[in-house]
């Protein structure tokens, strides 16, 4: 009952998030405009951990506010969590950490977290606050954030988002100013919530953190998505194979054929033809692998493919 | 969510605009009355150009009695132009003399009033009528010096009072001595301008003797220079004293001694307001006495806005103690608004009549 | 409504660690200090006989000291609720421009609460501040002519309080103006330009009948129609602060006024509000 009059990408998905067609243009006073999501569609299942990779100025930002209702979208349609973004049921299952959070210098972590609570209609008990603070690595809970480190200032926030235990969390850059060692903390935190079937939506620079705790991830190029799969999709290079042969072969006639230290670069076609040319020779295969490349490379790759 | 079917809030809009204009409509008009002046009320505190004309106008050459003997020359002072009412004032009064500018009052606005209050249910006057006196026609001032009254005015047709012994004094005076037993005192008539009242006939010929210049010239109490106003005089220590004996006796005690006297002027033909300029012994007694006063004016307000008496209260709240001159002295101010006393007045005048009515269902019977 | 109070007492609790309260709250004391050591009157049986301030004569005439109250409510209360609203302007005008400093504004909208009740919930934050300061204010001065005059009177309290209600309508052009230009700045001036305005608006007759006939006097009296009557205000507030006579329905109609101008304008910025993109 619940698809019908849904987009048929849509209909069926236990979906987390799902949009389709998101476009958002903002318009200045001066008749100036500028696209910053062109019609995106995406579909996030329930309980990922998804990664949200792509330049400065691809979108990402402008993605996660309109999943939240912060920025109204121009066109396409967007669920979250099986209701609107915006609805004020739907933003109580979600935890939010901006990229840049502003938060009261004057107050207390404890008051922060007590307002944030209250505002999120929960009544923590002070032990329940203290928790969730040393949850994060903050243990003075009377502390005024306005003394607060960046990186204390980044733990609270997630503190804050992770408050009531959200369906979704949308992070956005969430070790930024983080320490080597608290990022560690910070990843242990996201798998934890993973684990406890939350769905993650992470939009970070730290591409190794994405690759660490994410098991789907998505290229976001000048408002569009030019890649987006598993992780083990998305790294899995489809032109280059690692090869290895039974020992004893000709290893000139190898490289005639086209494999160079146990590499053949070349499409699937390519690699058949090289592989008769070898077994012709004489040579008989053990292993043929795809070569995989880390999320970095694949953002390189994907934007010079885009160029 | 398709996008354009988001929620755009066009209803605050609209609420917006509606409520706009209904707090414009609610406020239109809502304007607070304008503040209602304080009453306010011309107090005589100097001398206008008309007064002053009118205390030179009444500065007169007297005319003087012929002498006695003809084989002695006196020797006297060059005649003076006095204003012959004030020449009537004693050096030293014991009480206070007040001048009431009585014609000038009863041609104000409310001088009729203040006449048919004065002269409600009183039956004597339409002797006078007969006689072809009129009081609101004939009467210039009338003045209360200690124990003697003074009148001057046309008194041509003043009737002397029935069964009366009137005989000549001098060419210019008359003595009229009312029968045995009335409470008149004796009274003498000067140029049928002047009307003395002493109490024995050895007083009012003392009075006419000064009039004429027959005695030796005294200087009276104050001279034409306070002359302004409808009422003016000079109120003692003990009068004063007497004023606010029964109401409040360390007040009467502190006013006997401290005070020297009071200056007294009131203007009554519009609004009544009383100026009276107390002049003192003791800077620092005058001081205390000043306080005193503004408390019990304080006090008789609240007294009487507790007691409901709205009325009274204004009234009092008109009333004020100056700050002192440096030298002791202090100025006393009150005054009554013109509507107040045009109903004070219509009530005296209702009352008069009712009194009169009384009498003579009284006589009737 | 629990949360809009929560946004509510966040402000007030920021403003009270800001020290925005001691700022408030010590310079009113330190008014109320100065008046209190340099104020000498001289009351002698319910009347004032003398007035000093820093030892100079005021007036020396012996006037009853109820009337001579009555003449301080008047001009405390004509000052609180201009130097008030001047404050107010000045010293409030960042509060709503902080609600949607970027970081922030992101945060809170993805809390499960409506637009609105942000915004209302800011409004009262500083509307509760303000009358904080000003009953602090008009209780301290009525405890301080109480004490030196002996006469107790609530009407300073009374005539504050209405006041008050001039300032939510300041304060709310000044929120609805920071939804359309965020600048505590802009929000200051439009809140003086609201107030001369409203004034103005008091006279709405008078200024237009001096007008000539024509397009602009009707444009201009038109224009003033919605305006809060903040002038009318203030002499409302002044009068019932000074125990002078006042007609019911007009303080109604003024305070309902207000109001409702007040709420029309936090509905015009909320209406902006939820078409603002952050």
């Amino acid at each position: 009952m619940r698809d019908r009059g849904r987009p048929p990408i849509l209909r069926g998905v236990t979906a987390a998030l799902a949009v389709m067609g998101l476009t958002k243009t903002y318009r200045s006073l001066f008749g100036g405009a500028h696209e910053a999501l062109r019609g995106l569609t995406l579909s996030i299942p329930r309980g990922a951990a998804f990664g949200l990779i792509g330049p400065n100025g691809a979108g990402k930002t402008t993605f996660i506010k309109v999943l939240l209702g912060v920025v109204q979208p121009s066109g396409g349609e967007v669920t979250v969590l099986d209701g609107a973004p915006g609805d004020v049921a739907v933003r109580a299952r979600i935890g939010y950490l901006p990229e840049r959070m502003h938060l009261p210098a004057a107050l207390s972590a404890r008051q922060f977290l007590r307002s944030v609570a209250t505002l999120k209609r929960l009544s923590p008990s002070d032990v329940e606050l203290r928790r969730a603070l040393e949850r994060v690595g903050l243990s003075d809970d009377r502390q005024r954030i306005g003394s607060f480190s960046k990186g204390m200032r980044q733990r609270l926030g997630l503190a804050a988002a992770m408050l009531g235990a959200p369906e979704l969390l949308i992070l956005d850059e969430p070790t930024d100013g983080i320490d080597p060692v608290g990022r560690v903390e910070v990843r242990r935190l996201l798998l934890e919530e993973h684990a406890r079937g939350a769905t993650l939506l992470l939009n970070s620079h730290l591409l190794s953190e994405t690759e660490r705790v994410c098991d789907r991830v998505a290229v976001l190029q000048r408002g569009r998505l030019t890649l987006e799969g598993t992780l083990d999709d998305v790294r899995r290079v489809s032109t280059a194979w690692r090869v290895r042969f039974e020992a004893g072969v000709d290893e000139a006639a190898l490289r005639d054929a086209g494999f160079v230290d146990g590499v053949f670069s070349g499409d699937v076609e390519a690699l058949n033809r090289a592989l008769d040319r070898a077994r012709a020779g004489g040579a008989r295969l053990v292993s043929l692998t795809p070569m995989e490349r880390d999320l970095e490379q694949v953002l390189s790759d994907a934007m010079e493919s885009a160029s | 969510m398709r996008a354009s079917s988001r929620r755009k809030g066009w209803w605050w809009l609209a609420g917006a605009a509606l409520l706009l204009l209904l707090g414009g409509w609610v406020m239109l008009g809502a304007e607070p009355p304008p503040r209602p002046p304080p009453p306010r009320i011309d107090l005589p505190t100097r001398m206008t150009s008309a007064e002053l004309g009118r205390v030179e106008a009444r500065r007169t050459y007297m005319p003087v009695a012929p002498l006695d003997d003809a084989g002695l020359v006196e020797v006297r002072p060059p005649p003076k132009a006095i204003d012959p009412v004030l020449s009537l004032i004693p050096e030293h009064l014991e009480r206070g003399a007040v001048v009431a500018e009585v014609n000038a009052i009863f041609n104000s606005e409310l001088g009729p009033l203040l006449f048919d209050c004065l002269t409600a249910g009183n039956t004597r006057l339409s002797s006078l009528a007969d006689a072809g006196f009129d009081p609101m026609v004939h009467v210039d001032r009338v003045a209360v010096l200690d124990d003697t009254i003074v009148m001057s005015g046309n008194l041509k047709t003043l009737p002397p009072p029935p069964g009366s012994v009137v005989a000549d004094y001098g060419p210019h005076a008359r003595l009229i001595e009312p029968p045995a037993g009335t409470r008149l005192g004796v009274m003498g008539v000067w140029n049928d301008q002047l009307l003395v009242i002493g109490e024995n006939a050895a007083e009012t010929k003392a009075l006419l003797d000064r009039l004429e210049r027959r005695e030796a010239p005294v200087k009276p109490a104050f001279d034409d220079s306070i002359a302004y106003g409808e009422v003016y005089g000079v109120l003692k220590p003990e009068l004063l004293g007497a004023m606010f004996g029964d109401v409040d006796p360390k007040l009467r005690d502190l006013m006997l001694e401290t005070t020297t006297g009071l200056t007294l002027h009131a203007d009554v033909g519009h609004d009544l307001g009383l100026v009276g300029d107390v002049s003192a012994k003791d800077p620092a007694k005058a001081d205390e006495l000043r306080r005193a006063l503004g408390s019990f004016i304080s006090l008789a307000r609240l007294q009487a806005q507790q007691r409901g008496k709205t009325e009274e209260a204004n009234l009092l709240d008109l009333a004020r103690v100056r700050s002192g001159d440096g030298a002791g002295g202090f100025r006393l101010e009150a005054g009554v608004p013109n509507e107040v006393m045009k109903s004070m007045l219509a009530s005296c005048v209702t009352r008069g009549k009712e009194r009169a009515a009384r009498r003579a269902d009284a006589g009737a019977e | 409504m629990r949360q809009l109070v929560r946004v509510a007492v966040d402000l007030l609790l920021e403003a009270a660690r800001r020290r925005w309260f001691l700022a408030l709250f010590g310079g009113i004391t330190l008014v109320l200090l100065v008046l209190g050591f340099s104020l000498e009157l001289d009351v002698v049986d319910g009347a004032l006989a003398g007035s000093k301030l820093f030892g100079a004569l005021l007036f020396d005439d012996v006037v009853s000291a109820s009337r001579a109250l009555s003449g301080v409510s008047l001009a405390v209360a004509y000052v609180a609720f201009y130097g008030g609203a001047f404050f107010l302007a000045v010293a409030c005008s960042d509060f709503a421009p902080e609600l949607l400093s970027p970081g922030r504004i992101e945060h809170l909208l993805s809390l499960p609460i409506a637009r609105w009740q942000l915004l209302f919930g800011t409004y009262l934050g500083v509307l509760t501040l303000t009358a904080a300061g000003i009953l602090y204010g008009a209780a301290g001065l009525t405890v301080l002519l109480g004490v030196k005059t002996g006469l107790w009177s609530h009407t300073l309290l009374l005539g504050s309080s209405v006041g008050l209600v001039g300032f939510a309508a300041l304060y709310a052009v000044m929120v609805c103006v920071t939804f359309f230009v965020r600048s505590a700045a802009v929000s200051g001036a439009v809140g003086l330009s609201t107030l001369v305005l409203g004034v103005l608006a008091s006279f709405r007759e008078t200024l237009t009948a001096l007008m000539e006939p024509g397009l602009a006097r009707t444009l201009t009296g038109w224009a003033l129609v919605p305006l809060p009557r903040l002038g009318s205000l203030a002499t409302v507030s002044a009068r019932i602060a000074a125990e002078q006579p006042l007609e019911g329905e007009v303080v109604s109609r003024l305070v309902a006024g207000c109001g409702l101008f007040s709420v029309a304008m936090l509905a015009l910025a909320a209406w902006r509000f939820e078409r603002m993109d952050f």
